[in-house]
């Protein structure tokens, strides 16, 4: 890690100012509500910031929740204030990392990157439900052991004490570099005893709601490390990659 | 590596043919894309339960798709009420079999979560692929079992309620049952 410290860095640090508006539609008061500014580290989940809009919006969150009381009365449902985000009329998936959803879908607006805050009509068909931070804590770990299995065999990851894998998901939450990279060297430690890792692990997405692209490859061909563009060239063969990239 | 791709996508034809000569209603879906033509095996079934005191269908669909990152099949399921509104993770444990209750309330999202599912990006619930690879350890290395995925599902369904005919069994233990339905598999199929 030492000698990439620096690029490991400057990824970490990589964020995205985020304007938040309430959709209209959902708003009952006579005032339009101001808009809510924060910049989000590309790293991060949308859920981790949920609770700042929450309070900045909590004027309208409560005329809303009374209004939802008298109208529904006991008829309530279960998840009627559940939060999510759109942008452009696609429901932004919430376990996508925040910089993957703006490339994916907003690489070619303005910043601020401006993102509608719904809490009606939640699209279950399309996004995941989020009711609290652990399910997105698990969905975490869940991606970092995939990772690690793909890398080690689960080797590391399952070797590892509870409190380290508390310690990873604290440090991206706090958005804490060092305490996040304590851990993570060992989950990107290359000294074991075959020298390398056994795959890559990637996942290429696309805007066409097709499959994501998922599959084996190696980190070395004839001992040369693979970079990205091979990677590319691998998973896309017929597609022909200007080698300017 | 312990269970491979090719071997999963043996054991689906095989799964598939048994199922014909059951009439038991899985189905295969082909994905293919630039870098991948990959299969996975489909189920939809409608099931009356009781809710409190009414009586309610549910429609479950059940997928079985293999994992390249674990190298392990990961059965993947909905449920829908009959108004097509998706069950939650609560209400999934209530329809679970009280024999799993218990370890589902101590470790609920350790067990099964809802997830992106890798073909269709829409959520999905599975059940948590971790310990797959030592459950089939002992099993892939069982000569006389050619299909370890009937090993593996008939043992994890009964948490989601999906029942497997134990016919499957029969044929999965029987070379000469076995042999004969997988000379029938349309090669051009594979």
């Amino acid at each position: 890690m030492a000698n990439d410290r620096e690029v490991l860095r400057d990824i970490w640090d990589g964020k995205l100012p985020v304007c938040f508006n309430i959709n209209d539609e959902e708003i009952c008061d006579l005032q339009t509500p101001e808009s809510y500014y924060l910049m989000i580290p590309r790293l991060s989940y949308f859920p981790l910031v949920w609770d700042k809009i929450l309070i900045f919006h909590s004027r309208i969150f409560c005329i809303q929740k009374v209004k939802k009381h008298f109208v529904k009365h006991i008829h309530s449902d279960r998840q009627e204030m559940e939060m999510w985000l759109d942008y452009n009329g696609t429901p932004l998936k919430w376990h996508y990392p925040v910089g993957l959803l703006y490339d994916l879908y907003a690489y070619d607006t303005q910043l601020p990157w401006t993102v509608t805050v719904h809490f009606e009509k939640f699209p279950e068909n399309e996004i995941l439900h989020c009711n609290s931070r652990e399910v997105v804590e698990s969905h975490f770990m869940s991606t970092v052991k995939e990772a690690d299995a793909l890398k080690h065999r689960g080797q590391i990851i399952s070797t590892m004490q509870k409190k380290e894998h508390t310690q990873l998901w604290l440090g991206l939450q706090n958005d804490k570099f060092d305490q996040f990279w304590a851990v993570n060297k060992k989950l990107m430690d290359t000294s074991g005893s075959d020298g390398e890792f056994k795959h890559i692990p990637f996942r290429f997405y696309s805007t066409d709601e097709g499959p994501f692209i998922q599959k084996l490859v190696k980190p070395f061909t004839e001992g040369q490390p693979k970079s990205l563009l091979n990677l590319i060239e691998e998973v896309y063969p017929d597609i022909g990659c200007d080698k300017g990239i | 590596m312990l269970f491979t791709y090719k071997q999963f996508e043996f054991c689906l034809y095989c799964f598939k043919k048994s199922s014909d000569y059951f009439k038991d209603e899985w189905s295969i879906c082909h994905i293919s894309n630039s870098s991948n033509d990959n299969i996975y095996l489909k189920k939809k079934v409608l099931k009356s339960y009781l809710w409190g005191e009414k009586s309610l269908i549910i429609c479950w669909e059940y997928n079985i798709i293999y994992s390249f990152s674990y190298s392990v099949p990961i059965l993947y399921f909905n449920a829908c009420f009959d108004n097509g509104k998706l069950l939650s993770v609560n209400d999934i444990e209530i329809l679970v079999h009280d024999v799993f209750k218990q370890q589902l309330q101590e470790n609920k999202l350790g067990i099964f979560s809802q997830q992106e599912h890798p073909y269709t990006r829409t959520p999905f619930f599975i059940l948590h692929p971790c310990k797959t690879e030592n459950f089939l350890k002992p099993i892939v290395s069982i000569s006389s079992n050619i299909n370890p995925l009937v090993t593996w599902l008939s043992a994890i369904a009964p948490v989601v309620d999906l029942n497997i005919d134990p016919r499957y069994g029969t044929v999965c233990f029987n070379k000469e049952k076995f042999d004969s339905l997988s000379n029938n598999i349309n090669h051009s199929e594979i």
